[in-house]
């Protein structure tokens, strides 16, 4: 280094230094803004869903029963192994969600998983294995299609108010229905939006892989077009909705109403017909095999469950788990399941 | 003052020169007459050997202040602003981490955990602040550095325009902290009255953490510590420029005084004589504090410095490795996901402690325990993962937070040992640094003062040398 590049920055140096000290005030920044601090998988602005048009299909009707104790390779191997894998939320509150007081899975739900197991193993203690997922990740999970950059642990079932479409059902079996779920919305108790035809331009979270996302965002349902936003999961969505960064929450009602059991300012929109938003038959998302034996068996399970036939639907376990978890929904009848003939 | 000016003032004050009244010569043609004059070499060689007095004070002072300067800097204000950096990832670190056991203990949040999740959130804080004060001081950097090792900003995507100065960047982390703060209180109501929007606000607040806090203080940490490796650097050169200048100055003394004692026929002249030493003298003094306080920086540099930073990466791995165990059992729909963050994370660790090349036998002890400590987190991990998958989730959650399997110490006993044993090989390591750059100071000290106060001994000696021998011809 030469001198004159020393000296000169000597020089430099002293003159910030003395420049520092004396001239400037320090920089207070008087109208700090408060970070953007997002749940993770959140995307403003969605404009495109999955929403190839919908295969036809009867989507409700799945395959016949089979007796508990009946043999196949799926069925085998679940039971040497002890383990069925199922892929639930962990947040869904009343459906399937981590008590965090107990520190256990609970809801409706998981009383069905349990039922299923104690068909299979004859017991349900630690014979589960429940592998916490939302709605984008049940195509990797039930088919074994992996994306490259976010690798999911396969299941044998998914639960979820998992709506049953036609384009789901060429990727993996459902079970018969074991809810009926309506489309719904929730806003803040002073939010102008009164009606589901009001949400022209509003910001409306739906969980990211959801049917509902792909009415908002395909379909031609609302009068005007609102602002989608998708997240992670619903209860994301209830996040920025009491954070005032959506206007709304968009889903089915059982979904709906138990978000808005933990939080006294929210309200359900009524129900508007003339909307014309397709009904959500629910069941258990099941992985694909040549038989369909697993969906058999649970289909069997979910018979006896609902109580297919019994004259007093009031003792069903279903009528019981119902009345536990999801009492906020109104009283409700079990659906009535449909076959394929085969 | 230069030497023209000293002849121009001398000749002034001098006899005036008896030109002839009809011919007026040129300034120059005068000046050279009277340069080619005994008087006026005598002058001229005067003038030279106190304007190279002079310029070796200057540069050989202002090269000490310079040094001693950029040492000032790192140890006053670099070094404690990379320390202050690291608490405040560190701290942030653990507050994940202890957050999410809090969370699988379910109710049963232990006052020890929560009292370690506030003292992580005040010691962040106070980082933060002590932080800002001494970024403030600091001249503004532009260095930029690419992170290193394994603790990669997570797959997250930022979300926030990205801050390119420290004093952005910990401006942006002190918004984030209050943010944070509020989140883990709210996910904190809702798990006390076992909703499961608790749940999601604990990974909001973990997403905000991993995603927009941990790798601006990284990155803060890589910044400020290849700005201390470059004022290092720049404070261990060899001082090449100040011997450019005292080298001559010692050959003109001898040439002075060997021509002297050949026209004047005198052995000594005590004046140059005394300046001649005192030049040597500066100049040994010169070079033998600069080579000291070279070594002592290198030493920092090369052993400490390296040693610090594979310490510090793997401290953050057992952090970042505790983080994803808790998160492969709370599992926040991402599957096999944190399992192999975990293995990822370990597998780190263990690498760094394998690589760090250690210098001391203090360090040596600490890093053999904890190499020893992560195989039994791996082995205890396995138990974990076992009992997970079969179901026994409230075992496996037992066995990082209470107890491990056989009455062991539990997962996040070990990562707490592994973290107190890597924070006393770093202290052990930042002792000896500070001790470096201290013996580095300390050479430096009165060698600026001293060398000024010796160039004027050596200027004064060599005029007053100097002096009787112009006047003779006066």
């Amino acid at each position: 280094m030469n001198t004159k590049i020393r000296l000169l920055t000597l020089v430099a140096l002293v003159g910030v230094a003395v420049g520092c000290s004396v001239e400037q005030p320090p920089a207070t920044p008087t109208n700090a803004v408060a970070p953007a601090a997002l749940p993770d998988g959140v995307q403003y602005s969605v404009t495109s869903a999955n929403a190839a048009a919908d295969p036809s299909c009867v989507r409700t009707s799945s395959y016949p029963i089979l007796p508990d104790s009946a043999s196949s390779p799926t069925l085998d191997t679940i039971r040497q192994h002890r383990k069925l894998v199922v892929g639930v939320s962990q947040t869904g509150f009343g459906l399937s969600y981590r008590d965090s007081v107990t520190g256990k899975m609970a809801g409706f739900e998981v009383d069905i998983v349990n039922h299923i197991a104690t068909a299979l193993f004859g017991t349900d203690q630690n014979t589960v294995e429940w592998v916490s997922m939302e709605p984008g990740d049940w195509p990797a999970a039930l088919t074994g299609k992996q994306a490259k950059d976010h690798k999911v642990t396969e299941v044998d079932m998914a639960l979820g108010a998992m709506t049953m479409t036609c384009s789901r059902w060429q990727e993996w079996d459902f079970s018969t229905q074991y809810l009926n779920a309506r489309q719904l919305m929730l806003v803040r108790h002073s939010s102008p939006i009164t009606s589901m035809r009001d949400i022209g331009g509003r910001r409306v979270c739906s969980s990211s892989g959801s049917t509902n996302l792909n009415e908002l965002v395909g379909g031609h349902i609302f009068p005007k077009k609102p602002l989608v936003v998708s997240a992670g999961s619903n209860t994301d969505c209830m996040v920025l909705l009491q954070q005032n960064r959506v206007d709304a929450v968009f889903t089915a009602d059982v979904i709906l109403a138990e978000l808005a059991a933990q939080d006294g300012t929210v309200d359900l929109l009524p129900a508007d017909n003339t909307l014309k938003l397709p009904d959500e038959p629910v069941g258990i998302g099941i992985r694909q095999t040549a038989d369909h034996s697993l969906t058999r068996v649970v289909n069997g399970v979910l018979a006896r469950f609902r109580g297919d036939g019994q004259a007093d639907r009031a003792n069903t376990d279903w009528e019981k788990s119902y009345t536990q978890w999801l009492a906020n929904l109104g009283p409700e009848q079990p659906p009535t399941p449909a076959y394929l003939s085969q | 003052m230069s030497v023209a000016d000293t002849a121009e003032r001398h000749s002034d004050s001098s006899a005036p020169e008896p030109a002839p009244p009809n011919e007026l010569p040129s300034r120059r043609r005068r000046l050279s007459r009277w340069a080619r004059r005994t008087e006026g070499k005598l002058t001229l060689v005067t003038s030279a050997l106190v304007g190279l007095c002079l310029l070796s004070g200057l540069i050989g002072t202002l090269g000490i202040a310079n040094r001693a300067d950029l040492l000032n800097a790192v140890a006053l204000r670099n070094a404690p602003l990379i320390e202050q950096t690291f608490t405040v990832y560190r701290s942030l670190a653990d507050a994940d981490a202890t957050s999410a056991d809090a969370f699988l203990a379910g109710s049963a949040e232990s006052p020890s955990v929560r009292a370690t999740f506030e003292d992580d959130i005040a010691t962040a804080a106070s980082a933060l602040t002590t932080a800002s004060a001494l970024s403030a001081t600091l001249p503004q950097s532009d260095v930029r550095v690419t992170s290193t090792g394994c603790t990669s900003a997570d797959t997250l995507s930022p979300a926030t325009a990205s801050p390119a100065t420290p004093a952005q960047r910990l401006d942006l982390l002190a918004r984030n902290l209050a943010v944070y703060t509020g989140l883990i209180e709210t996910a904190r109501t809702y798990n006390r009255k076992g909703f499961p929007l608790g749940a999601a606000y604990l990974s909001q607040a973990s997403t905000v953490l991993r995603r927009d806090m941990l790798p601006q203080a990284r990155t803060l940490y890589d910044e400020e510590s290849a700005l201390v490796a470059t004022s290092e650097g720049q404070a261990a050169e060899f001082p090449w420029l100040a011997l450019v200048v005292v080298v001559p100055l010692i050959g003109a003394l001898i040439v002075v005084q060997v021509g002297l004692r050949r026209h004047t026929r005198r052995s000594f002249n005590i004046g140059l004589l005394v300046a001649t030493l005192v030049v040597v003298g500066g100049g040994i003094w010169l070079l033998v504090a600069a080579s000291i306080e070279g070594g002592a920086v290198d030493a920092s540099r090369a052993d400490d410095a390296t040693q610090t930073q594979v310490l510090a990466g793997a401290l953050t791995d057992a952090q970042q490795a505790r983080t994803d165990e808790a998160l492969t059992l709370i599992a926040r729909g991402a599957g096999t996901r944190f399992e192999n963050d975990f293995t990822n994370q370990a597998d780190c660790l263990g690498k760094a402690l394998d690589d760090v090349v250690v210098t001391q036998p203090g360090i040596a002890a600490k890093i053999s325990d904890a190499r020893a400590t992560v195989t039994s987190w791996r082995n205890t991990h396995g138990a974990v993962h076992d009992a997970d998958g079969a179901g026994d989730t409230n075992g496996a959650v037992a066995y990082v937070i209470t107890l491990g399997p056989g009455g062991k110490p539990s997962t996040n006993g070990l990562a707490g040992r592994i973290g107190a044993d890597l924070d006393q090989a770093l202290d052990l390591v930042r002792i000896h640094s500070d001790d470096q750059i201290h013996d580095a100071r300390e050479a430096l000290a009165g060698a600026e003062v001293g060398f000024a106060v010796l160039m004027g001994i050596a200027l004064v000696g060599a005029a007053a040398g100097m002096w009787p021998r112009i006047a003779e011809y006066q």
